[in-house]
């Protein structure tokens, strides 16, 4: 059957509200505005880090808070989102998959690596959270202590 | 309260008219487009330039017009690739966003030079969303010590 107006109106209405979460993630992480990508997360939200020998969980606001802060002061990452697709399933859940191109701020914005998240968002009232954020990576560089990088 | 759908719509249209600015800069700067450019920002829009020493301000149509006339005349032909666009509509016909961009040389076989980012003042002008102002802020650029 086809879709009302109205359906057609929300679908894109949560569509857009769901593109802008990568996009505002990324706005954040560049300017190392902890708090706001941890406000982008539920309250029991979570982001997975997915490396080539261990895997990373980290669940909840206090811990997020406490993972993006020590991250980020450690390794400057300057993030540029691709190729986000989105599939809603209904009842304020939806899941995408976007691409992701780092730089390093510590040297000279040098191609830091690549890789992709995986995501589950959830319509937390009227906005759209991460439910929890899977990052996969695909190649990132072998990366010098910041002290040396900064020579 | 939740929105109505026309509320919906509305914002919907907005966004996306929002959304296509910084992408339409980027296609008439790949073009040398100049009057394209000019034409994406309103009749006294400005565009600055702000790097960590110095920064720099063309405000109005003139202005604007003899600031991307500049665009190819130096060493660097820039190629433009845009990202990560937020927007905040603010109601009564304006907005605010943040872009992020990176940019290559055509006149260094479209070597990678840098990237930065802008703050946006978006003003809806008639049915059209205009820039109000642009800021440029480098965060890196070859060949510019000390940014």
């Amino acid at each position: 059957m086809a879709k009302s107006f109205d359906q057609t109106v929300t679908e894109l209405y949560d569509r857009e509200a769901i593109r802008e979460l990568p996009q505002r993630y990324c706005d954040c992480v560049w300017r190392g505005d902890v708090a706001g990508i941890v406000n982008l997360f539920a309250e029991n939200g979570s982001f997975t880090v997915v490396g080539p020998k261990r895997e990373h969980t980290t669940t909840g606001r206090a811990d997020l808070h406490k993972s993006y802060a020590e991250g980020l002061a450690s390794l400057t990452p300057r993030p540029y989102i691709h190729n986000h697709v989105i599939e809603l399933k209904g009842s304020g859940r939806a899941n995408g998959r976007c691409y992701v191109e780092l730089r390093d701020a510590s040297n000279n914005l040098a191609w830091l690596g690549t890789g992709f998240y995986d995501d589950e968002y959830i319509k937390v009232g009227d906005d759209w959270k991460f439910n929890s954020r899977r990052f996969q990576q695909v190649h990132m560089e072998h990366r010098q202590p910041k002290a040396v990088a900064q020579r | 309260m939740a929105k109505s759908v026309e509320q919906m719509a509305a914002e919907l249209a907005d966004r996306e008219a929002i959304r296509e600015l910084p992408i339409k800069y980027c296609d008439c700067v790949w073009r040398n487009d100049i009057p394209g450019i000019v034409d994406l920002f309103a009749a006294d829009g400005a565009f600055i330039t702000k790097g960590r020493k110095r920064e720099h301000v063309a405000s109005g149509r003139d202005a604007l017009l003899k600031l991307y006339a500049g665009l190819t005349s130096g060493d660097i032909t820039p190629r433009p690739y845009i990202h990560n666009h937020v927007i905040d509509l603010k109601g009564a016909g304006r907005a605010t966003g943040r872009c992020y961009v990176e940019l290559r040389n055509v006149k260094q076989n479209m070597k990678w030079i840098g990237s930065g980012f802008y703050e946006d003042d978006y003003v809806k002008t008639g049915d059209t969303w205009k820039f109000k102002s642009r800021t440029f802020h480098t965060a890196y650029m070859e060949g510019t010590p000390g940014r």
